[in-house]
């Protein structure tokens, strides 16, 4: 039972997801804010000029099968 | 506005208002409310794509943020407050990434690029203010400004 518990919290520790999960930090710095406000801009751009190719692209082939 | 849509839009902004105080004192976040949020955030966007196919861009955007805070280039409270705002509210979860990246660049000349700021509550003002803005009448005054169109049905 011990190794089990033992094994999970480590496990937990050392994902990334979970630690992702559980981490309380709010604090960023000003560049990050600036780059991530332009990578979800151009992620949403991008998509909206190139997502109805690529879904389409998605449906022929899953016709194809 | 029906009350159920301010009702809706206070039990989603309530949270992101006690983190940002939180934020601005400790520069942390609680788990107790960050978690659950980011959960029914993420509920809630899978529920909107099933009831509108337009509303890819809220699993986007949380796939964007996901993959940055995966890289460390945001902290974990940020990250599951900002991916709950997007799948409950999606306007105002665009609204506070441009106010954080808009905050991000004033600062960023001001003081350089070692300069941090609590973004929690930066999010809970432009929430605040969307909120206000939505609930306010005025969307019905700028309607009636010359020069609208104004729908005659």
């Amino acid at each position: 039972m011990t190794n089990i518990l033992t094994y999970t919290f480590t496990w937990i520790r050392a994902n990334r997801f979970t630690s992702m999960l559980f981490d309380k930090r709010a604090d960023e710095f000003g560049e990050k804010a600036v780059v991530i406000v332009l990578v979800v801009l151009g992620g949403l751009a991008a998509f909206a000029a190139f997502g109805s190719a690529v879904s389409g692209r998605i449906t022929e082939a899953a016709g194809a099968i | 506005m029906l009350w159920t849509n301010t009702a809706f839009e206070l039990a989603v902004l309530i949270p992101i208002l006690i983190t940002g105080w939180q934020d601005y004192r400790t520069r942390e976040a609680s788990n107790l409310i960050t978690i659950p949020y980011f959960f029914i955030g993420v509920g809630m966007g899978i529920y909107r794509y099933h009831e509108d196919h337009s509303m890819w861009y809220v699993f986007l955007v949380q796939g964007l943020i996901t993959l940055i805070t995966w890289f460390n280039g945001m902290g974990g409270a940020d990250w599951k407050m900002q991916c709950g705002l997007f799948g409950l509210h999606p306007l105002m979860g665009l609204v506070s990434v441009l106010a954080e990246g808009i905050w991000g660049a004033v600062l960023l000349l001001r003081h350089g690029p070692q300069a941090r700021f609590p973004k929690l509550s930066v999010m809970a003002l432009s929430s605040a203010l969307t909120f206000l803005i939505d609930i306010s009448i005025m969307p019905s005054i700028v309607q009636f400004l010359p020069g609208r169109i104004v729908p005659t049905a």
